[in-house]
């Protein structure tokens, strides 16, 4: 199972949860799609700017291969400590 | 120098007080100490802020802490630096957030506190909820908070 999490903005439309990737979501780019297919809110606000896509505690930019053993995590920008 | 790191996120409210009497007792070469402690602000424009509630994504606020505070550490002769930072939810002036930072003379304690919060602004993944007249409104990054990170790179070049 792959651990989805969400913070900023993005928590009050999408629940952290595990999740069976299906087949052919095998990178981000794949996961935003699968995810904005059933959340109209969630596809307008993951391609705001500012926004960080975080694997495994690191940050990645473009689409990267995941698999049901990573931790995903969506931020929204920011507020600074 | 090596420098004495201590990160600590709390979920409970803390004595910066205390915390810097503390953090006095750990140093044996430093003659400065610089402190800042941030509290929650009881006005937002002409808003009452009612609370303000704080998240974080644990394991990966701390790890970009701790990678700001040795990019410090390398451009500063510092004995220890000190983060504590609330999450949760908190009152008007109740503290968020204490730094103190630990030199032989006060310029490089000084400059090293500035330079941790302006980064933890702007960097730290920490996310803020105001709650102000019964509703909740997400606080955006400031271009401020932008511009006060910039100070650093200009003075590198």
């Amino acid at each position: 199972m792959a651990k989805l999490l969400f913070f900023g903005r993005m928590s009050d439309i999408e629940a952290d949860r595990d999740v069976d990737l299906p087949q052919g979501v095998s990178d981000t780019d794949a996961l935003i799609d699968w995810l904005s297919a059933d959340n109209p809110v969630f596809a307008d606000m993951v391609r705001e700017k500012g926004n960080s896509l975080v694997v495994n505690q690191a940050i990645v930019r473009g689409a990267t291969p995941i698999s049901n053993a990573d931790e995903i995590a969506f931020l929204s920008p920011v507020s600074g400590g | 120098m090596t420098c004495a790191i201590d990160i600590q996120i709390s979920e409970t409210p803390f004595d910066p007080e205390a915390a810097q009497a503390g953090f006095r007792k750990t140093l044996s070469k430093s003659g400065a100490v610089a402190a800042f402690t941030g509290v929650v602000r009881g006005h937002a424009g002409n808003d009452q802020v009612e609370t303000l509630e704080l998240s974080h994504y644990p394991g990966f606020t701390e790890k970009q802490i701790s990678a700001i505070c040795k990019t410090a550490a390398e451009r500063w002769p510092l004995e220890a630096l000190l983060v504590i930072h609330r999450v949760g939810v908190m009152s008007p002036s109740e503290p968020i957030v204490l730094v103190a930072a630990a030199s032989a003379h006060r310029r490089a304690a000084f400059e090293a506190a500035d330079y941790l919060m302006d980064y933890l602004k702007s960097d730290a993944a920490f996310w803020k909820k105001e709650t102000r007249a019964g509703e909740a409104h997400w606080i955006e990054p400031r271009a401020e908070d932008y511009a006060d990170k910039a100070r650093w790179a200009q003075s590198d070049a």
